[in-house]
């Protein structure tokens, strides 16, 4: 029993990550491969402030948004001078930077060594810590991601939005403050992540700089694209295929030893299918084309 | 500071420079970020690998095994992969994402068949000579001078041959160059081949020095990214950009400890990035361009 709800936290946690970075790339079509980085930050801040502090969860949960946001706005400034491909490495530049600081600041990060002994989180004199009431609290920070997701989305700022994905230079020619609104989704896209982070930090109650790798942040991506970039629930089903996926090979009976290669190759491959047969994946409404594609 | 430093740098250097000229020559044609160069680099090491230890094949004919397999799997990939997107008219951001999605894939093809440790071809250091005061290995010297060799041969391809005439009208304009029945699709294929050699020749270097493992090409690939974006895109900037690169490197390691390597690179590029933007082929930015 606690294995499935252990997934089903898992699936929760990715939700927010996918439907946070599903605001920046899916919505205003900036592929970013930073988005563990937001990510990690929001693990080390509350883990860190947990430890160092003993502040309560809330508390940490608003400053992990508030530092991660100011990363983001970091990361989507570069995007106002370049595009596309060249934006991606610069996103992968700040996710290499990240993950550097976080594994080799030791004396306060902990270094490789990671930071054990987060001690479970209360809220309001709650103690949260069964498997069960994890769940709930992801339940809760998915449920309160996707509300304001969709909020976002629906409302003329989200037009706005999806307006600078498809056509940059229009939206400042309609008297869009182009620049300010990339920035404040990164803003808004790197806080909801933290709280991912955050979440994760208090549930495995042991972080380590591995948890936020490229790799890591290659598979939130995988989620977003496979699940259907520019659709509300297109991260919910990337991330629901995508974590349950690899469990099914342990029940066919693969050595653990093997499966987390196969589990690699598993979204790999599906990278590449998606590209070839449906670039918009299961749900999406874009599939990210170009200017050059379209002229 | 230290002769021994700057050695290392230059050291550093060759390995980036080849996989730099390599990725860029094939971005330049194809237009996108052949993420999977990485493991076309770790193919090369691997096919040396297979030659040199199962099969016994002597070290030179090794080399060579690796430097075809190197050349063969970009050419699948590209062949595979790359054409059939392109025929469907994808985008440089869909092309990234399948080569990031190949590149995991055959990552993990490669952990499975090898072992995600590292496999070390050579049994202990190498033998070292002093050169101007610092200690270098025959690698090391061999390796500066076949890519020398390397590097100036591709930039006399590019620069004399009809190939290189074709390559270079395909990458300044490839709607262009169909139009004048130049045969597109093969000037790709055979970028993607020689971009493979030169990734190879890096994986070779690299597993010769250290070892071979399926993660050893992402490192290389993106210290070759940060200098063909900071080089500008010719050959000739890109190797510059590769040894100061390979010199930062080594002097921020010096000066701070070697483990911010990896930061040290990636500020510059994003130093760089930030200060001149522009699209090295001297084009201005398509969305900000009206």
């Amino acid at each position: 029993m606690d294995y499935l709800l252990h997934i089903l936290i898992l699936i929760g946690i990715y939700v927010i990550l996918s439907t946070s970075l599903n605001l920046i790339a899916g919505y205003t079509g900036l592929l970013s491969i930073a988005h563990a980085a937001f990510y990690g930050v929001g693990a080390y801040v509350a883990a860190l402030m947990a430890l160092k502090l003993h502040s309560p969860f809330l508390v940490n949960i608003i400053c992990a948004v508030f530092l991660s946001g100011l990363l983001g706005a970091a990361v989507g400034i570069p995007s106002l001078r370049i595009h596309d491909d060249y934006f991606v490495i610069a996103t992968f530049a700040f996710q290499v930077i990240t993950f550097s600081i976080l594994n080799n600041w030791v004396s306060f990060t902990g270094g490789p060594m990671g930071l054990p002994g987060i001690p479970q989180p209360s809220i309001f004199g709650l103690e949260i810590s069964s498997h069960l009431a994890f769940l709930v609290l992801v339940g809760i920070f998915c449920a309160l991601t996707l509300w304001i997701t969709q909020r976002i989305v629906q409302s003329p700022f989200g037009r706005v939005l999806k307006a600078i994905r498809e056509d940059e230079v229009f939206a400042q020619t309609a008297g869009k403050n182009v620049a300010a609104y990339k920035v404040l989704v990164f803003v808004i896209g790197a806080g909801m992540a933290s709280v991912a982070g955050v979440i994760y930090a208090y549930y495995i109650s042991f972080i380590d700089p591995t948890s936020f790798t490229v790799m890591e942040s290659i598979f939130i991506i995988s989620i977003v694209i496979i699940g259907g970039a520019g659709s509300l629930w297109g991260p919910v089903v990337g991330a629901v295929v995508l974590v349950t996926l690899p469990e099914i090979l342990r029940f066919v009976g693969m050595p653990s030893a093997i499966a987390a290669n196969v589990r690699q190759i598993l979204y790999g491959g599906l990278l590449v299918a998606f590209m070839m047969w449906r670039p918009r994946g299961f749900l999406g409404e874009y599939a990210f084309h170009s200017g050059e594609a379209r002229e | 500071m230290d002769v021994q430093i700057i050695a290392n740098g230059i050291n550093a250097s060759v390995t980036i420079a080849l996989v730099a000229c390599g990725f860029g020559l094939f971005y330049r044609v194809h237009r996108f970020f052949h993420i999977a160069h990485a493991m076309v680099i770790a193919s090369g090491a691997y096919g040396t690998q297979v030659a040199w230890k199962w099969f016994g094949v002597s070290p030179l004919s090794s080399i060579l095994c690796g430097i075809v397999t190197a050349c063969a799997a970009g050419c699948v990939i590209e062949a595979a992969v790359y054409r059939t997107l392109r025929v469907k008219g994808a985008g440089p951001l869909v092309l990234l994402i399948a080569s990031v999605g190949v590149f995991v894939f055959l990552q993990n093809v490669a952990a499975l068949v090898f072992g995600n440790d590292p496999l070390p071809i050579l049994e202990g250091p190498a033998r070292t000579v002093s050169v101007l005061g610092a200690r270098v290995s025959w690698i090391q010297i061999t390796a500066l001078i076949a890519t020398v060799a390397l590097l100036l041969g591709t930039h006399l391809v590019l620069r004399w041959t009809g190939f290189g005439l074709a390559i270079r009208a395909i990458a300044d304009d490839p709607h262009l160059a169909d139009l004048l029945g130049l045969p597109a699709e093969r000037g790709r294929s055979l970028t993607a081949v020689l971009a493979s050699g030169l990734g190879g020749v890096a994986g070779i270097v690299l597993a010769l020095e250290t070892a071979a493992s399926p993660l050893m090409g992402l490192g290389p690939l993106m210290f070759g990214v940060v200098a063909f974006i900071v080089g500008g895109g010719g050959l000739l900037g890109t190797v510059l950009a590769a040894l100061l690169l390979g010199l930062t490197q080594h002097l921020g390691a010096w000066v701070i400890g070697s483990q911010w390597q990896d930061a040290i690179a990636f500020i510059v590029l994003l130093a760089f990035l930030l200060v001149r933007p522009e699209d090295f082929l001297g084009k201005k930015l398509r969305k900000a361009a009206v």
